[in-house]
Parts: structure tokens; C-alpha cells; sequence
């Protein structure tokens, strides 16, 4: 069997450095902005995988010091470093990447993929008395359709009460505050619902109300972020999920590892047995570089504009086509 | 007979202890036989300006002779200020429960002091050690008494048909022996050290010890030195550690709610906390725990000490010291401890006896004699003011809030040992 220690350990170098590095994160406003606009998901959580966020590097070799990261990036950020960086160069770090982004690994960094998969040890769907709501107001991460699908689900149910976690506003705003346009769409979007509702920031929640309550997250495609720091802290104190789109079982990877990370759930992280076929051509895209929405590599992308995020999406559903 | 008014905050303390014992409390007011609750009002922390006027208006129109602040959060400075702005005539005795965050609030409490002079005060500490660090910061050491938080009975009971059912549950033999900690898992509860504790006595005594926990994992490190931990770090330390361990015999059983508690502790043979939290100022899992009958291993620190008082026969102290950096407790004598409590498994009798005797002393209806008896005494005379020490304190706190306490190198401070002398102090019967 292979020794795994480099996976399974964090070894002192890297907790020494680790620190560093991601307090070293990149300085662009653009960056600081995004960090801002997704920072209820994004917030640092402790795990031994030394988990990081990639648009936050600003040059890979910085990534040099690990044996692992974890990449909590959605799609979104995560195109972008596989565009800022079509090579490893030398790179010997592993990725551990969702697994749902297989097929957008650009072939030379296949080697340095593993893949992760969310699993719960608890019982899916085991009633309580709340039921929380968790979703981020981007039209393109949560699409208005997928949200009311969602909320149509539930209409059905009995809740005590549903606590509506919103969020999508600049950090500033968002911390202690509810903003008054989400609370009206929320409003707006509950009106199929005859349980109460209200919405809530994370820190107004009792830990003792989450451990009894049931949670929705609505996070479809993974776009803006995929691991997600209200998830984790909502299943940590206790909640249990009441949907599993987020727990996606890999049959076309080998399982090496499993690391919990609460009490309530884990990460199974595996290498990949094959990765689908790429459609090439989506990365050789220099021309991005060159394009209004990005003026060099070296200069930063302005995550939160609609433009980069609709031009990422296009390539998404361009490469879903080309793979069907 | 006194006419009071009780204050508490409207939104529950993220503390569950402090959740359980604010209900607690304010059930053991009502039930208080000659005490006469005009009312129960809410004050929360983020009122404004206009709010917390309307506040005092309406204490200072229903003229109670005592106003008992019963909540830890907010703190009720801004309230009092207000009262002694719109009415400086109008001055009830202001009793004041005192949580573990009274070090904590310090700088909120010296900035009150001038106009808590205006008014008789009276301090209810939970505990002995946490009287005598408060007294320590006081010029008149006559306002402090201890009353100690209220436990529900008919939650927290022995129940010998529970015992065997629950035992059965978890496999269980009448020679097994289960050891039980219940509370938060954080650094300053020493819940991994005990759990190192109970892996050496597990291996010296075979397959009958049993140690399960139960509680959040809370990853506050030690703010007093500014020592922070980021989410999931003590929970990631379980991981580690539990990789050594026999985990059928030593567990995590997750978050319980009250009545899930009451059967574990209905199960278990002993209770054991080592927590040396700097705001450990009474114990409510203890309490709870005594409340069903069970023996107790506990630190000698804040108000732990005091259920040594309560059933000196089945609480062993574990005294405390200043080592590497941390307060903790003697974990060589812990073992001892741990291996001559092991086997001896109380009878169903013992523990009906127990748990009476601390009924006796800790529950709802118990702390409502003590209240009542307490508002018979006579009327204080106004508030001789906090000390230059307590001074020292909250200019300390208001200047580095963030590391009051801490040391060249990361250690405590000097300072940090004068004010919680009290903490350390043996028990003595």
C-alpha cells in the first residue's frame, strides 16, 4: 500500500508556511472585492488538507511549500487559474479539486489532480423543527428558476420556521445586517409558503437552533464556490441536509482517503481512473488574455463583473455541448 | 414586601449554559415565596437612543423597589446610565447576577461605577471563588453573597429504570464503568488531556472503562492572552488524536439536548471535567450531573471547588497549576484518581441519595428559598464603588482588549495570576 502520509498529515513545514501563504493572498481590488462578495462562503475553516483558495494566489509557486491543497474554488475562479496558468511548470503539488470539475482539467495539469466528495454520516432527511435556507442572490450561481424550484419543494413541508441565510452583498453590509432589498425578495419568494419566514445573518443563529435544524442549501452548479463555509458550519453544529446534490459519488475514481471535517461529515478524496475527453481547444485561449475582460495575465480579472462571469459560463455550456 | 423587576435579554446567550440558566433563574424568582415580580422586561443589546429611552421610562413609571438584572449580555450599563439621566431621584436596589464574564466586562463595569454610588447593589456571585475574586475589586465587601445558579429537577433526576435501559442501549455490563464528560470541547476545558488520561488508565485496567463526551466542539482558544483559533481546529485535534484510540470504549456522542443529557448521565458512573476556562465561575454540567446522582472527578478551579462543599463524600478535587504555557490541572494525580474511582459503581440507593441532597441545594425551588430568604434581609446602604484594583482591571481591558493577559513569549501574565488568585486557591471544607 502507499504510504500517504503526505496526504493524510500536515506536515510542520507546511503548517509554518501555510499561515503565511494565505495571509500573503493576492492584493488586487479585484480580488479583494470577490473575497468580499462571496465572503460568508468563503471565510477560512481549519482542515489538515491545507485548503486555499486559488484566485487568491497570485503565482503558483507559492503553491511549492505543500504536498496538497485543497481548492475550495467554483468553476468560476478555478478557470481562471487553469487560464493564468496552462502548465504546471514543475508544479509537484496534488490539486484536490470537486470532482464534478473533472472535465475542465486542462491535460498537462492532469497529474496533478485528486479529486474530493462530500459525504455525510448522518441520515439525510432526518426531520427537525427549523429548516434553514442557504443561497447566494447571483442570478448566474443560483439562477431565480432553481430557487423557486426550491422553495416549491418545501411548500409542502411543516416547519416551525424557515430561516432564510442570504447572501450576495458586499461583506460590509451583510455581517450584522439584513439588507432590505434581499429581505423583500425573499419575501417576495416565500409568498408560496405558509410556514414562517424570515431572514437572518449567520451570527443571529443559536448554535442549539442549528443542531435543530434541517438545511437546503441551493448551490447548483457550484459556480462562485464550491466548498462552502456556511455549509460546513452549519453541518459542524449539527444541521442535517435535507438535499444531496452536493454529495456526488465518483464511481470513475479511486477512493484514497476519507478526512472528516465535522463531527457530521467528511471529504473522500480519490485519484482520478481517467478524465473525460477534453475539448483542447478551450484552453488554448490566449485570446482571453488579449480580450477587454482580461488585459494581461499579470493584471487581475475583475471576478465580480457579470462579463467574466457570463464568458465562463459560455465556455462551461460550450464544453458541455462539445462533450455530449 | 419588595416589589421587583426582573432584566433579562429577550434573544437567547449563545452560551447554552447561560441560556438554561437565565430561564433558571428568572422560574426560581417567580416561584419565591414573599417576593412580588411586578414584571419581566427585555433588554437587548443594539437598542437605540429612542428604545432605550422608552426602557427607562417604563422602570421609572412603574417605581419597583428592585431591579435584578438576571442575563450576562448586553451588559447593563447603558440601561443604568440611562435611569440615573432621566430620573437621578428614582434609585432601586440594583442586584446583579454575576456570569463568568465579569472580568471580561470590566471596562464596562469601571465606567458605571461613578453612578452605581448613586444606588444600593447587591452582587449574587455563583460560587465562593468567584465571591472572593469580585470582593477583591470592592470597597465594601458586604454587598456580595452567593447564590448558586438553579438546575431544572425535572430534567436533570436519577431514574435507575432510565439507567438500565440506556446501559443496555449502549452495551453496557454492570462491570463496565463509564466515565462522562459533558460541556463544550474546547482547549480551555482540557477535554483532550482527559481524553489522553483516560487512554493510559484504559490500557492499565482492560476492556471495563468507558470514557464518552458529549457537547459542541468550540474552538476558542485563550482570548485572554489573544490567542485565537480559526474554526474547526480543536475538532481536527479529536481527529488526530482519536486515531490512537479504542473508540468503542472512548467516544464523542455528539451535541445532546437536555433530556438526552439526563439519560447519559442517568448511564454514566462518574462525571470528570477538567476545565480550567477562565470563566468557569459555577459549572452547570456538574450541577446537572450531581442532580442525577453521579460522583464527580472536577478541576479545583472557580466554581468548581464549590460542589465539594455540596456532597464533600463523592466530589474529588484536582488541584491546578501554572505548566507550559496553560492552567492546568494535576494530570498525574488525575490518574490516581481516575484508577480509584474506577469499579466503584454506586448503588441505585447511593444515587437517589445523591441526587436528593443535591436537589437539596441546586435546584429551581432550592434557589428560590435562598432568594426569598435574601430579600428579607435588611436594606443596603448605597454602593461604596469598585477599589483602585478593580481601576488597574478595566483600564487594562479598555487599553488591550484583545490580549489583557499575556506575557513576553506568549505567557500569562504577572497580572493575570493576582486577579485570579481566588481561582487557583485550594479548596478547603
Amino acid at each position: 500500500m502507499n504510504d500517504l502520509t503526505w496526504l493524510t498529515e500536515q506536515s510542520k513545514d507546511e503548517i509554518y508556511t501555510f499561515n503565511d501563504v494565505i495571509h500573503r493572498a493576492s492584493s488586487y481590488d479585484s480580488v479583494i472585492n470577490f473575497q468580499g462578495y462571496i465572503y460568508q462562503h468563503s471565510r477560512y475553516f481549519f482542515s489538515p488538507l491545507n485548503q486555499i483558495y486559488l484566485y487568491l494566489i497570485d503565482d503558483i509557486a507559492s503553491l511549492a511549500f505543500f504536498n496538497k491543497v485543497f481548492v475550495r474554488d467554483g468553476l468560476l475562479t478555478l478557470k481562471l487559474f487553469f487560464l493564468r496558468h496552462p502548465y504546471p511548470n514543475g508544479l509537484q503539488t496534488k490539486l484536490i479539486i470537486n470532482s464534478r470539475f473533472k472535465k475542465f482539467v486542462p491535460r498537462p495539469w492532469q497529474e496533478n489532480i485528486l479529486f474530493y466528495n462530500y459525504k455525510f454520516d448522518g441520515q439525510i432527511k432526518e426531520k427537525k423543527k427549523t429548516l434553514l435556507i442557504a443561497y447566494h442572490l447571483d442570478s448566474l450561481h443560483c439562477p431565480d428558476e432553481v430557487l423557486d424550484k426550491a422553495l416549491n419543494s418545501i411548500s409542502n413541508e411543516s416547519y416551525d420556521e424557515i430561516l432564510c441565510l442570504v447572501t450576495g452583498m458586499p461583506k460590509t453590509s451583510t455581517i450584522d445586517f439584513v439588507n432590505k432589498n434581499i429581505f423583500s425578495k425573499a419575501t417576495i419568494t416565500a409568498k408560496n409558503i405558509k410556514i414562517p419566514f424570515r431572514t437572518v445573518a449567520l451570527n443571529e443563529i443559536n448554535p442549539r437552533v442549528i443542531a435543530n435544524s434541517n438545511f437546503l442549501e441551493i448551490n447548483p452548479y457550484h459556480f462562485l464556490f464550491s466548498d462552502c463555509f456556511l455549509r460546513w458550519f452549519l453541518l459542524y453544529n449539527g444541521a442535517t441536509p435535507i438535499n444531496d446534490e452536493w454529495l456526488l459519488n465518483d464511481n470513475d475514481a479511486k477512493k484514497i482517503h476519507e478526512a472528516m471535517v465535522s463531527p457530521f461529515h467528511s471529504v473522500e478524496i480519490s485519484e482520478p481512473k481517467k478524465f473525460p475527453l477534453m475539448h483542447d481547444q478551450m484552453f488554448d485561449e490566449m485570446d482571453f488574455f488579449k480580450s477587454e475582460i482580461v488585459p494581461s495575465r499579470n493584471q487581475s480579472v475583475n471576478l465580480c463583473s457579470d462579463t467574466y462571469k457570463r464568458y465562463v459560463q459560455s465556455l462551461v455550456h460550450s464544453h458541455a455541448k462539445n462533450n455530449q | 414586601m419588595k416589589d421587583i423587576i426582573l432584566v433579562r435579554a429577550k434573544k437567547e446567550s449563545d452560551w447554552v449554559s447561560c441560556k438554561s440558566i437565565v430561564s433558571n433563574l428568572e422560574a426560581a424568582y417567580l416561584n419565591a415565596a414573599d417576593v412580588k415580580i411586578s414584571a419581566t422586561i427585555y433588554f437587548d443589546s443594539g437598542l437605540d437612543e429612542y428604545d432605550l429611552h422608552s426602557l427607562a421610562q417604563k422602570l421609572v413609571q412603574q417605581e419597583a423597589s428592585e431591579l435584578v438584572f438576571i442575563d450576562h449580555k448586553p451588559h447593563p450599563g447603558r440601561l443604568i446610565a440611562k435611569l440615573h439621566q432621566i430620573s437621578p431621584k428614582y434609585s432601586p436596589q440594583l442586584t446583579f447576577h454575576i456570569f463568568g464574564d465579569f472580568v471580561l466586562e470590566s471596562a464596562a463595569w469601571l465606567e458605571l461605577n461613578p453612578i452605581l454610588q448613586n444606588y444600593p447593589v447587591r452582587f449574587i456571585c455563583a460560587s465562593d471563588k468567584q465571591k472572593n475574586l469580585l470582593d477583591s475589586f470592592l470597597n465594601d465587601t458586604q454587598v456580595t453573597t452567593v447564590i448558586p445558579f438553579p438546575v431544572q429537577k425535572d430534567i436533570f433526576y436519577f431514574d435507575h429504570k432510565e439507567r438500565s435501559q440506556v446501559r443496555q442501549q449502549l452495551g453496557l455490563t454492570d462491570n463496565d464503568f463509564l466515565f462522562l464528560y459533558t460541556g463544550r470541547a474546547s482547549l480551555q476545558k482540557n477535554v483532550l488531556e482527559l481524553t489522553r488520561a483516560m487512554m493510559n488508565c484504559a490500557s492499565l485496567l482492560g476492556n471495563n472503562l468507558y470514557f464518552y463526551f458529549a457537547g459542541p466542539f468550540d474552538d476558542l482558544c485563550i482570548p485572554y492572552k489573544g490567542f485565537e483559533n480559526p474554526p474547526g481546529v480543536y475538532f481536527q485535534r479529536w481527529m488526530k488524536l482519536s486515531k490512537s484510540l479504542d473508540l468503542q470504549r472512548i467516544r464523542y456522542i455528539n451535541n445532546l439536548e437536555a433530556n438526552e443529557l439526563r439519560r447519559m448521565c442517568n448511564a454514566a458512573d462518574c462525571f470528570i471535567s477538567l476545565s480550567t476556562h477562565n470563566d468557569e465561575d459555577f459549572g452547570m454540567s456538574p450541577a446537572e450531573a450531581l442532580m442525577c446522582g453521579l460522583q464527580t472527578i472536577l478541576s479545583d478551579w472557580g466554581g468548581y471547588g464549590g460542589f465539594k462543599k455540596i456532597m464533600p463524600e463523592h466530589t474529588q478535587l484536582i488541584p491546578v497549576s501554572h505548566q507550559t504555557m496553560r492552567i492546568l490541572p494535576d494530570l498525574a494525580l488525575l490518574q490516581k484518581k481516575i484508577l480509584m474511582t474506577f469499579g466503584n459503581i454506586l448503588t441505585n440507593e447511593q444515587r437517589e441519595q445523591l441526587s436528593r441532597k443535591a436537589t437539596e441545594s441546586l435546584s429551581v425551588e432550592s434557589v428560590s428559598k435562598m432568594l426569598a430568604k435574601l430579600s428579607k434581609t435588611k436594606s443596603l446602604s448605597l454602593f461604596k464603588g469598585f477599589n483602585q484594583d478593580f481601576t488597574k482591571l478595566g483600564l487594562v481591558f479598555k487599553s488591550t482588549p484583545k490580549a489583557p493577559f499575556v506575557a513576553g513569549k506568549g505567557d500569562y501574565s504577572d497580572y493575570y495570576f493576582k486577579i485570579y488568585q481566588p481561582y487557583f486557591q485550594e479548596t478547603v471544607l
